[in-house]
């Protein structure tokens, strides 16, 4: 364990060196981002033009639930951004370096870039959270605080689990990208009340796809909209079955993967 | 052929077109049901409105902006330079071939269900035949704004962030997010002017209104006419200025 973590380390510090040849990007990058907060707080603002309630979540619901869906995926792609690069690494005969090294492969790849911008978007979902606070249910007492981390680390966990598991997929087929561009567009409406989508795409969601434990469930709970902790035990269960699937699957792919030919 | 090796990529952007289409149809079924302002008579045009923009950005989304990078930012497009045929018109061809795959696999699939979930005669043949003139426009004007962002992703070495601002410029002020309409007046009066309402608003306004005179649809084909021919022309001579321009480090 603590050589994986000074191996962490390591690959950061090289990362971030990497980073200051492109600080353009970087900071280009920072100012895109906020363009697209902006936006989507824009959209919200547009449709609560329109009505007072989304199934009787009110405005500062929403932006609360949209706040902690931006922590959970600035935290999950914090860590686990290069998702995107397997399919390439895979596909250009570049991923081989990954298997030859006496490290694990899964660890490796993913230690190997750190996604510095999602920082900004954990900051923006922290703000954004506290200035729906007053108006929901929950209150910044050092339990409930406790309580909101827990949450947050907990939905991370599950969505880095659904990011790792899709990306797998670029071991048998080149859907891995536009999966995880899948991933990311439902994770992005994850903040809606899982009412609104009627029983057969409410249990897909809660299911097969169970995006609605990345935020809905979670937001009930630390707004009073549940008393019911079973979710948070389903939740539990749920990420464990999924990082065991996910990394069963990462390794397997692994050990089938051969250099494409030339 | 290129995109015929990536089938597998267009299949699934089909079904996670067909996924956005229902969120689409339940959040804003949602937002009818709760509503005292809007009559529950309007849920099915803006269903429509929402769900067929979505699935004409993916129709549409042909990725010129990374070719475009990659392909300068490389070298490799000296070999486009070198062609018979000039740099903008390959880079339009190649669009039409990833373009005729999606609309195989992603729009006619897409289009299908929505037609499905929205009431029988809603559409009518003058309609439709209105929306395929202007199907072409849109595909243009996306066309080459995805073009200048490759291009503005050059000069300023950030391909990821322009790529993502551009995204989300392009949903909202398409009306593929929010429908223009039941945006503020004078916001949408503004966004009404802008290149981006020919991608969604346009095809979809002429599909969904059975009621708009021929005059406002002159206006709305004529205004997207405008816009394709302008934003060719800036295109056109963005590229050959960078082209003039270009150095290739030898490797």
């Amino acid at each position: 364990m603590k050589r994986h973590v000074q191996l962490y380390l390591m690959f950061l510090s090289k990362h971030l060196k990497t980073l200051m040849v492109y600080r353009a990007d970087f900071v280009i990058g920072i100012v895109c981002l906020l363009l697209s907060f902006a936006l989507a707080r824009f959209s919200i603002w547009a449709i609560f033009q329109r009505t007072q309630n989304i199934d009787g979540w009110i405005k500062s619901e929403i932006i609360f639930a949209y706040g902690y869906n931006l922590m959970v995926s600035g935290v999950a792609w914090l860590f686990f951004n290069q998702a995107w690069g397997l399919r390439d690494a895979v596909t250009s005969g570049g991923f081989i370096k990954y298997k030859i090294r006496p490290l694990n492969p899964l660890f490796h790849f993913f230690a190997e870039s750190f996604d510095i911008r999602s920082i900004a978007t954990i900051a923006l979902g922290v703000l954004t959270l506290h200035a729906a606070a007053g108006s929901t249910g929950f209150h910044w007492t050092l339990p409930r605080t406790g309580e909101l981390v827990l949450l947050t680390l907990m939905s991370a966990a599950l969505f880095a689990g659904m990011i790792v598991l899709a990306s797998a997929m670029a071991f048998w087929f080149t859907i891995s990208n536009p999966l995880l561009g899948f991933l990311a567009s439902i994770h992005g409406v994850a903040y809606f009340p899982l009412g609104i989508y009627g029983r057969m795409m409410g249990t897909l969601l809660s299911t097969l796809l169970p995006i609605a434990f990345v935020s809905f469930y979670p937001c009930s709970i630390l707004m009073g909209k549940t008393p019911s902790v079973v979710p948070l035990y389903a939740m539990l269960g749920i990420i464990v079955v999924l990082w065991m699937v996910a990394v069963r699957l990462w390794l397997k792919g692994v050990q089938r993967y051969e250099l494409p030919a030339t | 052929m290129t995109m015929i090796t990536y089938r597998w990529e267009c299949m699934f952007a089909a079904v996670s077109s067909l996924f956005t289409v229902f969120f689409a149809y339940y959040l804003w079924r949602a937002v009818y049901r709760a509503s005292t302002t809007l009559s529950t008579q309007g849920f099915e045009v803006t269903f429509a409105y929402v769900a067929i923009s979505v699935v004409l950005l993916v129709t549409f989304n042909t990725s010129a902006e990374t070719n475009i990078s990659r392909s300068i930012i490389s070298g490799d497009v000296i070999r486009d330079i070198v062609r018979p045929l000039g740099f903008h018109d390959s880079q339009i061809a190649a669009a039409i071939g990833t373009m005729g795959l999606r609309f195989l696999l992603v729009f006619i699939p897409c289009m299908t269900v929505i037609l499905l979930l929205l009431p029988h005669g809603m559409i009518g043949a003058r309609n439709v035949w209105l929306f395929a003139a202007s199907l072409s426009g849109s595909f243009i004007i996306l066309l080459h704004i995805d073009m200048l962002t490759g291009l503005v992703a050059i000069k300023t070495e950030a391909v990821w962030g322009v790529r993502l601002a551009k995204e989300y410029i392009v949903s909202v002020f398409s009306g593929a997010l929010i429908p223009l309409y039941l945006l503020p007046s004078s916001l949408s009066k503004v966004m009404l002017l802008l290149p981006f309402q020919g991608i969604c608003h346009t095809p979809v306004t002429l599909l969904t209104s059975r009621s708009m005179s021929g005059m406002e649809m002159c206006r709305l084909l004529g205004m997207q006419l405008f816009w394709c021919v302008v934003l060719m022309l800036v295109v056109n001579r963005a590229l050959k200025r960078l082209i003039t321009k270009i150095e290739i480090n030898g490797g």
